[in-house]
């Protein structure tokens, strides 16, 4: 990986990752907030989301055909799609981390990102799978009948 | 900056990124999960578009015709006719502008104005960001349509990353 790919990945890394914070203190998903101050958590990821791209574009010359060490276009999307990955599932851990005395036992069933307003994720996720193991079957016609 | 082939598609698929996790409830968030491919699928639609287009019509760029020309970005090899990169920006943008009108909005301005520097930096006609901007107003529409023809799909693919706390 060159030099400039990588430096993409870190972008695409940090900026994902800062999006999902501040989108989940819109969707308020408490669960996945590293600061639970929402205003906070606002102002910290705008700055961070600045400095990421001051440091992509100060760092060196970023205007580069893609036949001359740039990045074309099917690249940038398989980078954005590991940062990407890579900052979700990164949110996921720090956040169960951070949130680990949040309840984890009956809580409403197929919840989704609506129990990530009460619990933390790995919490929110045994929550499911606890009650798809005992329901799969209810589960499943619910699930496919539109 | 602002011409540059990074500042505005990452911003614009951050943006698309922070619309699967920023629904208040679970209806506005389910329209905007489904939106989200929506706008993936119009994204793909206006590059293959500009794909089809290029195999028949293949115009020179401005820096290419015109000598006196003072180009401030690198020369681009592909044509100029339409911009690839306006054409999926704009699929994106208009897409999510019909599930969410001041998003869409936004990023339908960031989109104009991105084609608006790739002009001034003389690596297009405003003829191909026209055209490009028209395409991606098309093959969001269509990607609605697709998502009529294609329901419960979407939905169950929601559904599913639903049950792992993903949606």
């Amino acid at each position: 990986m060159s030099e400039f790919a990588a430096d993409y990945l870190v972008l695409t890394f940090v900026s994902s990752f800062v999006t999902i914070q501040i989108a989940a203190t819109l969707g308020r998903l408490d669960g996945l907030l590293l600061i639970k101050h929402l205003l906070a958590t606002r102002i910290l990821a705008a700055l961070s989301l600045l400095g990421i791209f001051i440091w992509f574009f100060g760092s060196t010359p970023r205007n580069i055909n893609d036949t001359q060490g740039g990045l074309d276009a099917n690249y940038q999307a398989i980078l954005f799609f590991y940062g990407g990955l890579a900052a979700l599932g990164t949110t996921l851990l720090v956040s169960s981390l951070i949130n680990r005395k949040g309840p984890s036992d009956h809580l409403e069933p197929d919840g989704g990102f609506d129990l990530l307003k009460k619990t933390n994720y790995c919490g929110a996720l045994r929550n499911n799978l606890k009650y798809w193991m005992k329901h799969w079957q209810t589960q499943m016609k619910q699930y496919f009948s539109g | 900056m602002v011409v540059s082939d990074y500042l505005v598609p990452l911003g614009l698929i951050l943006t698309v990124l922070g619309l699967w996790f920023s629904g208040s409830d679970r209806v506005q968030r389910m329209h905007q999960q489904v939106g989200v491919f929506v706008a993936l699928t119009a994204m793909a639609l206006s590059s293959l578009a500009v794909f089809l287009i290029n195999i028949g019509y293949s115009r020179l760029r401005p820096f290419e015709t015109y000598n006196e020309l003072a180009l401030l970005f690198y020369r681009p090899t592909d044509p100029s006719f339409p911009s690839n990169a306006v054409a999926a920006a704009a699929g994106l943008s208009a897409a999510v502008w019909g599930i969410n009108r001041q998003l869409g909005t936004s990023m339908l301005t960031a989109t104009i104005v991105w084609g608006l520097a790739r002009i001034y930096a003389g690596v297009h006609y405003p003829s191909d960001v026209l055209a490009s901007l028209g395409i991606g107003i098309v093959a969001a529409f269509l990607s609605f349509k697709i998502r009529d023809l294609l329901n419960p799909i979407p939905t169950w693919v929601v559904k599913i990353a639903r049950l792992f706390c993903l949606a």
